[in-house]
């Protein structure tokens, strides 16, 4: 009898967490009885108070940030969070602003992706300090020790680097002529990315790297570089790139060239990128997983909320550091990510 | 018939004072977290870095000149302040740390240095100022990607950190810093020689040259002013927004111009002042927090504060014709 209940307590919870977890679930709960609501709220964790979550990433314009966007209202959706958003519009000091009006508010917890480190310390103290949850996202808004975060969800972008580069170096049998297109120099992302391919090309003495111009994530910068490096060296096996839009549209110009046997890796995994290593104008990419990112960042601040969940290593607790991972993309792979993503899951 | 006049003559100070208000109220109603005393002080706040260099800008608009090297400047002498400091071990930035004063007066005098190479190719060579400064924006933006090569400096001197980010009782210094450089810049413009000859010098060049004013001197003079102001909010933005990077008050120089214009101050010179910088500082100011306290699409805000940036300009043209048709009447 007892291990009929226990059974049927299991089920129930399985049922419930399927539900909770499935796209239509959000939609489903408007339509629940109060109590089986609040039944539902108990076993996923999801809130039965309306929550209200302050977001910021670096700029919407990116289409990393924007799918994060979409990831963070979906997961709020379905846990109860009601999140309105600052967008960092990709400048520091317009993102300070922005995070100085939202620390001027009421939240039950924030999620901030910050443009700049060390820009946005003193409005996030001032909500660190009134008792507000704040969930660090990608880039660290200062140093982990120098401020009280609630915890630091963020991809290893040196495991990312190396990843992909490893990746390219195994096409191309560890020989030949590869470049390397950074992102903005001061970006600790960027920084990370250029440690892991440095790391693994290392390894390989027959490989030459030509040239590592930043590209500074701007795409009509970057294909001016790709029209040098066109010009410049008659082959080139191999090119890595800090995000996938660089590595888009340096494809276009090899394209325009008659270059297109140069292998491309990427970084980010978005849906562009995706439907090109499918199409095999990419060799791969790697997912920096805004989705799960974001939506890590709803479910820690709702744990913070209503399991009064606390910074710590202890059972039960959330770690400070939390490095979210995301695999290498290849022809292989590359239709289950779409799906993945398309659903916010990645 | 008066009032009609009146008022048409008065059209680009009245038009961004009620937009002003129109703002206020606007927000007032849509956002109870938006009418607070934290709230003003953080709206004065955001405004100060934009006020210093606007402060500058304003001596150049009025002259009937741009400067577009001002956020450039900006950004260099804040983060030669900052490579003048000593930083943390584990700031990778090669640099040469020396006494806070002498730090401060090395960026004031490279931003000065900065409006004088401008002042030179406006004056002596005869470069367009939107061409010339056109340049200093890169130049600026070159030399502060030397020193820092991508890296982040985060200490600046003891004086520009109190400055920046301290306050006094409840009052944030850099809202008083703000508002001594404007009412400085307010007090030359309204009651000194000088400030009569930028007016002069803007409002008919041909005219103030045959009054005797020596008018390469007014410009060169504005030029000098708006680099120092825009120094000056350089050093103290870097202690504000604690850190100090490559490029990263670029967004200022649309901020900056933007404000001196939504205010009412002509864009072909002669006409406005600080009074109507500090209006169109609140606007923006206001308009920008303002956004941010009401529940609207994220995207949705860009463009409107695009609109409003466009309506004031219309205004501001639709003003000079209407004072154009009534000078030749």
């Amino acid at each position: 009898m007892a291990e009929s209940t226990d059974m049927s307590d299991k089920y129930r919870r399985d049922f419930f967490r399927l539900a909770a977890a499935s796209m239509a679930g959000a939609a489903l709960f408007g339509g629940l009885s109060p109590a089986l609501a609040a039944e539902i709220a108990k076993e996923t964790g999801r809130s039965e108070k309306p929550l209200k979550a302050a977001f910021s990433n670096a700029g919407l314009q990116a289409t990393w940030c924007a799918q994060g966007k979409q990831a963070a209202e979906w997961w709020g959706k379905l846990f109860n969070v009601d999140v309105v958003w600052f967008d960092g519009e990709l400048s520091a000091t317009k993102q300070r602003n922005a995070i100085d009006d939202m620390a001027s508010q009421k939240w039950d917890f924030v999620a901030i992706q910050a443009f700049g480190i060390g820009t946005l310390t003193q409005p996030v103290k001032k909500m660190i300090d009134a008792g507000v949850p704040v969930i660090d996202m990608d880039t660290l808004i200062a140093p982990l020790d120098s401020i009280n975060v609630h915890s630091f969800i963020a991809p290893d972008n040196e495991f990312m680097g190396a990843s992909v580069t490893q990746s390219l170096m195994d096409a191309i049998n560890g020989q030949g002529i590869v470049t390397m297109t950074q992102g903005a120099l001061g970006h600790t992302g960027a920084q990370g990315r250029a440690r892991g391919f440095e790391s693994v090309v290392k390894k390989y003495p027959k490989v030459e790297v030509v040239d590592t111009t930043p590209g500074d994530w701007d795409v009509s910068k970057t294909a001016r570089i790709w029209e040098t490096l066109l010009t410049k060296y008659p082959k080139i096996d191999a090119a890595y790139f800090h995000n996938d839009d660089m590595a888009l549209a340096a494809y276009n110009v090899m394209k325009a060239h008659g270059r297109t046997n140069i292998l491309l890796g990427g970084c980010d995994a978005m849906p562009p990128a995706l439907a090109a290593v499918e199409g095999g104008r990419m060799h791969a990419t790697v997912r920096n997983p805004s989705c799960r990112i974001h939506g890590g960042a709803i479910v820690a601040g709702v744990a913070a909320m209503v399991s009064g969940e606390k910074t710590g290593n202890g059972p039960g607790m959330i770690p400070k550091n939390i490095v979210t991972d995301g695999p290498v993309v290849t022809k292989n792979n590359a239709s289950g990510m779409a799906w993945m993503e398309s659903h916010y899951l990645i | 018939m008066l009032a009609r006049e009146w008022f048409q003559d008065q059209l680009r100070n009245i038009a961004p004072f009620a937009t002003l208000l129109v703002l206020v109220i606007l927000f007032s109603l849509s956002s109870s977290s938006f009418a607070t005393l934290d709230n003003l002080a953080n709206i004065l706040q955001q405004i100060s870095v934009t006020g210093i260099i606007a402060a500058g800008l304003t001596f150049v608009i009025l002259c009937a000149e741009i400067d577009l090297g001002v956020a450039s400047v900006a950004n260099v002498a804040g983060i030669l302040v900052a490579w003048l400091t000593m930083q943390d071990p584990s700031v990778h930035i090669a640099n040469f740390p020396m006494a806070g004063p002498i730090a401060i007066l090395l960026a004031i005098l490279l931003a000065g240095g900065l409006g004088l190479v401008t002042a030179f190719g406006l004056t002596i060579i005869g470069i367009p100022s939107f061409i010339m400064t056109l340049a200093m924006l890169q130049i600026g933006s070159g030399i502060g990607a030397m020193l820092v090569r991508g890296q982040i400096a985060y200490n600046v001197p003891d004086l520009v950190g109190v400055l920046g980010n301290g306050s006094i009782g409840p009052i944030p210094w850099i809202i008083i810093v703000a508002a001594v450089i404007l009412l400085a810049a307010h007090i030359t413009l309204t009651y000194t020689r000088f400030g009569r000859y930028v007016y002069m010098v803007g409002g008919n060049r041909e005219a103030a040259e045959y009054s005797g004013i020596n008018v390469r001197l007014i410009l060169a003079s504005v030029m000098v002013i708006s680099a120092v102001c825009s120094g000056i909010a350089g050093m103290l933005g870097v202690a504000h927004f604690g850190s100090a990077q490559q490029d990263e008050f670029d967004t200022y120089l649309l901020d900056s111009i933007s404000a001196v214009v939504v205010g009412g101050t002509s864009l072909f010179g002669g006409q406005g002042g600080i009074g109507n910088t500090i209006v169109g500082l609140l606007v923006l100011g206001v308009l920008n927090n303002g956004l941010d306290h009401v529940r609207i699409d994220s995207f949705l805000k860009i463009l409107i504060r695009g609109i409003i940036l466009l309506l004031a300009l219309i205004i501001n043209v639709y003003a000079q014709r209407v004072r154009s048709r009534q000078a030749k009447a």
